[in-house]
């Protein structure tokens, strides 16, 4: 019997779409916590000159109300990923600038560090200014613990509270 | 207490560069799977102009892609409709499927190391996607390693991109 897949109980999700984000601050879907344990954030950089700093918002719904800084003490990083595919944690005070091209970045944040308390309960990643330099890069989001993953009658939406 | 992380037991590598692929081929890099159970590709389209992009996986037995040849896979998740859910649709293939004429899609492939030829030592696995035509045709694509051993331990950590 084939061994049980990560597919089966973590969902990737779209985040930032791979372009040149010279001059922008894009960020991502806000994602609704309610069905995963933690959400992953793979930052992946391409042909890049400028490297702006990378924050988490989070926001009492997916249209981004109330939304406000969350804070994260801690993200991984592969500068070097032609040589080696293994990663470094370096901890941080809720941001980090991007350092490198063709580089992997990830920052992982557990339900329980939202503001639930008041409602917070959707995340979304924010990347830049960038300013005037090329930056290409993309986001994807991978949702860890989903519940009913395989069942997509009953799945709860990421994107919908 | 806190829920545990995922990267503490599935490793984000690096596959395939955000970026405008018209007119080109990519060939990700080669993962060993000796630390991992599965590995999931997962490939982000942005803007896209026109044309398809077949995509395949290849297997070989060193990281330099030595014997490299199409590996089996059956199934693949996709979601093209990533502004209104992010939820993921199951579609049945025979060993490749295409990158559709849409931006902003979302594929994920999922490789077990149990369905590469390892009784004659293929170890390691590639994505590769052929050249979408002279089109101005975004995308990324990005590998995790699931399961892996070691993982908070750099110095005891298998290398994924070493034989």
């Amino acid at each position: 019997m084939a061994p049980r897949k990560l597919i089966q109980n973590r969902l990737p999700m779209f985040g930032i779409a791979p372009a040149d984000y010279r001059g922008l601050a894009p960020s991502t879907p806000y994602v609704s916590m309610k069905g995963y344990d933690s959400l992953m954030f793979i930052i992946q950089t391409g042909a890049s000159d400028g490297f702006p700093a990378v924050i988490v918002n989070e926001a009492t719904d997916v249209a981004g109300t109330g939304a406000q800084q969350l804070t994260f003490l801690e993200y991984w990083t592969n500068e070097a990923n032609i040589a080696s595919a293994n990663m470094t944690r370096t901890v941080c005070a809720s941001t980090f600038a991007m350092n490198a091209a063709n580089a992997l970045y990830v920052v992982e944040i557990i339900a329980d560090t939202l503001t639930t308390n008041s409602g917070y309960d959707c995340i979304s990643m924010q990347i830049g200014p960038s300013g005037k330099f090329g930056l290409f890069f993309s986001v994807a989001i991978v949702g860890n613990q989903v519940r009913y993953q395989l069942d997509t009658a009953s799945m709860i939406d990421a994107m919908i509270d | 207490m806190a829920g545990r992380k995922l990267i503490e037991e599935a490793l984000p590598i690096w596959s395939t560069a955000p970026q405008n692929w018209t007119s080109a081929a990519s060939t990700g890099d080669y993962i060993s799977m000796k630390g991992y159970q599965s590995v999931m590709f997962i490939i982000q389209t942005g803007a896209w102009a026109a044309g398809t992009a077949a995509v395949t996986v290849n297997e070989a037995t060193d990281v330099g892609a030595t014997g490299a040849q199409a590996l089996t896979f059956l199934e693949y998740w996709t979601n093209s409709a990533t502004a209104a859910s992010a939820n993921m649709v199951r579609t049945v293939c025979a060993s490749t499927f295409n990158i559709i004429n849409q931006a902003n899609t979302l594929y994920a492939i999922e490789i077990t190391a149990d369905t590469l030829t390892t009784n004659t030592n293929y170890d390691c696995i590639s994505l590769a996607i052929a050249t979408p035509g002279a089109n101005a045709d975004f995308y990324s694509a990005v590998a995790l390693g699931f399961r892996t051993r070691y993982q908070r331990d750099t110095a005891t950590m298998i290398d994924a991109i070493a034989d």
